[in-house]
């Protein structure tokens, strides 16, 4: 029988169970979905570096959070000059590229979003997106659970109004907005 | 409906269809592809390899002035890597620019410069003994204790970046966390910026284990044919100056991996230590706040940068690229460029693309009946694949330099969202550039678009432009508009 690689093992089963969720992640807040595996690829490369930093346990997957949105942040202002160039441009008109959106109020949705300050926009993404709780987001941001339920009420309420606003279609409002999510 | 709901439904990954590819497969594919042109390619880096090393070999005699006096121990000569990278190398433009030892002993570090036929400075980056740049076998090469060389083709640490109107590049790198044995293992997930360069020919070792290995912090770049030193805070923690070296201002700084490295911009407010860890760098012709602390130039000023706090980089001033020359290359006006830009739709209920690493000029096609060898299938249900084209009145022959731009915007009812992305091809005069959008089908109104062309803007000219910088204006030179109507 072939000695296996502990530490191989171990990337390979982190690779395995959360290459789709960090992938999507990435995809979620990058402009070019061009560069959306080469920075997943970079979220792997580092795991791989600091494979010992990784917690065990239900920590992995907030872990890689935040390894990707170091990484992600790196990509939009990094190297790549397309980034630099249209990733200002889609935050700009709070646009993806290559959206494979298939509901007439996503794309409006979407913009509303984008439109949040970007501490509301990410704790709507992490609790809404990636249905984390609100201890977990507050794992990913850095910040108390008190700061993320806050943070998800305001985002909820400006968004209520954002998509209620001029020449938006009106958002029925028929339930208690839940501060303390799922 | 629901707020949450609107939110939920609203998330651009929810019908995304992830392929979960092996940890190598964009390369094995990448080679199992270009296997044939991968055997030329060895033949040329055979010759490539012999002449490289008669020329380093000849220059050895006055490139070991340079090394420090404590040269570390000689390790025996291995195989050389083969890594695809940058064509059209001049090979009698290579230089070891510096030489840097290495902080837990062993061959020392290296940095050498070559240019290439497409107006490019590359940088190759690792282990160095007897004038050459390369890695070593440990931990690596199945630990066989000696030194690989790299050729031309292979990086190692380094990067190309475009020349200056009198073929000085600018470029900044920190490359934290990096193995000591400076070795790109295939068996780990290689970084975009290697990635991006390496299309062929690792297949063979991508299945190692890599095993636990030492990893550096290492600084290194080209700072400008002004430069002449740089302070930096050595490992010591006390500041140290040392000359730039070769015509364009080469540095090169190697410390033990720092723990908990971080930037402050990246700083959480409620972490105990201030800090969080990037694992990354940074890269780009400014020198950001970092390990430097100054460079000199020859007209005597002096660019300083804030000094970093154990390991937290402090925000502050840059280093522009100073003596950064525009390129003379041809300058272009808008109505030279100016083509007629066309947009054909082909609506399909399957849309193909072909299979393997992302190709910019792939187009996905229509495939309701069959699946074209080479292609895979994506749901393209309720979506409009719409080709826009245009004829390029200027050539690109650097990426890093120029591209094409080509912008889409939706229709205010749908959103009114803006999306775009570069060409980020070679692409000739008079050639046929065509690139793809998706809209939606349902997604009723007048689409419109814009293609521009963004010429050479400096290192980090794309990065000044500012807000809306697709857009003409700005040195962004408009080629044509477009639009069509989904009724």
């Amino acid at each position: 029988m072939c000695p296996v690689d502990p530490r191989r093992a171990r990337f390979d089963a982190l690779y395995a169970d959360h290459y789709r969720a960090v992938y999507a992640y990435v995809y979620r807040r990058l402009a070019l979905t061009a560069d959306v595996p080469d920075v997943t690829a970079e979220v792997f490369a580092v795991v791989w570096r600091r494979l010992d930093d990784v917690p065990a346990g239900d920590g992995e997957r907030l872990w890689l959070y935040g390894v990707a949105r170091r990484c992600v942040a790196r990509a939009r202002r990094g190297d790549l000059r397309r980034v630099r160039l249209l990733g200002r441009l889609t935050e700009q008109a709070g646009g993806w590229t290559d959206p494979p959106y298939a509901d007439s109020r996503a794309p409006e949705v979407r913009a509303a979003i984008e439109r949040l300050r970007s501490r509301d926009r990410e704790v709507l993404r992490l609790v809404m997106w990636e249905q984390l709780s609100h201890a977990e987001a507050a794992v990913v941001l850095g910040c108390s659970v008190n700061a993320v339920a806050q943070r998800l009420h305001t985002a909820r309420e400006r968004l209520r109004a954002e998509l209620a606003g001029p020449g938006a279609r009106s958002v029925e409002s028929t339930q208690k907005v839940d501060i303390h999510g799922p | 409906m629901d707020l949450d709901q609107l939110i939920r439904d609203a998330d651009p990954a929810r019908h995304l269809d992830i392929d979960l590819p092996e940890p190598h497969a964009r390369i094995t594919s990448s080679a199992r592809r270009e296997g044939r042109v991968a055997a030329i390619l060895v033949l040329v880096a055979v010759v490539v390899v012999v002449v490289a090393v008669a020329v380093v070999f000849l220059g050895v005699r006055h490139q070991r002035a340079a090394q420090p006096a404590s040269m570390p121990r000689a390790l025996p000569l291995g195989g050389a890597l083969h890594q695809a990278g940058p064509t059209g190398v001049l090979s009698n433009t290579r230089r070891l620019l510096q030489v840097y030892p290495d902080p837990d002993g062993g061959p020392a570090w290296g940095l050498a410069t070559y240019q290439t036929q497409s107006a490019m400075t590359c940088l190759q980056v690792g282990r160095s003994q007897h004038g050459l740049v390369g890695a070593i076998g440990e931990g690596a090469f199945g630990n066989d204790g000696r030194f690989h060389p790299f050729t031309f083709s292979d990086l190692g640490l380094g990067t190309c970046a475009s020349d200056d109107a009198r073929g000085h590049a600018f470029l900044n790198i920190a490359d934290r966390r990096f193995p000591a044995n400076a070795a790109q293992e295939p068996c780990t997930v290689p970084p975009p910026r290697i990635l991006s360069r390496m299309p062929a020919r690792i297949s063979d070792r991508v299945d190692r284990p890599c095993p636990n290995r030492p990893i550096r912090d290492v600084y290194f770049g080209l700072l400008g044919p002004d430069a002449t030193s740089i302070t930096y805070v050595a490992g010591n923690g006390r500041q140290r100056t040392e000359p730039t070296r070769g015509p364009d201002g080469a540095y090169l700084i190697v410390r033990l991996a720092a723990t908990g490295f971080c930037d402050l911009q990246r700083v959480r407010a409620t972490a105990p230590a201030g800090c969080v860890d990037n694992a990354g760098g940074q890269s780009g012709a400014t020198l950001s706040p970092g390990e430097i602390v100054a460079v000199r130039y020859r007209d005597g000023h002096t660019c300083r940068l804030p000094t970093p706090q154990g390991n937290i980089v402090q925000l502050g001033s840059q280093c522009p690229p100073i003596g950064y020359t525009a390129p003379a290359g041809p300058s272009y006006t808008a109505t030279q460029l100016a083509a007629p830009v066309t947009a054909r739709k082909l609506l399909a209920q399957r849309y193909c693309q072909r299979s393997g690493s992302y190709q910019p000029a792939a187009l996905p096609i229509p495939c309701d009946t069959s699946v074209p060898p080479g292609y895979r299938p994506f749901p393209g249900q309720r979506q409009l694949l719409v080709y826009i084209s245009w004829t390029a009145r200027a050539p690109v022959k650097n990426t890093q330099a120029s591209s094409y731009s080509y912008t889409l915007q939706h229709p205010r009812a749908c959103g009114g969202t803006t999306e775009g992305n570069s060409t980020q091809a070679i692409i000739r005069t008079g050639e046929r550039v065509t690139r793809p959008f998706f809209v939606l089908d349902s997604c009723h109104g007048t689409y419109t678009g814009v293609v521009t062309y963004i010429p050479n803007l400096g290192p980090d000219g794309a990065r000044n432009l500012g807000l809306g910088s697709a857009s003409p204006g700005n040195g962004v030179l408009l080629v044509g508009r477009f639009s069509f109507t989904v009724p």
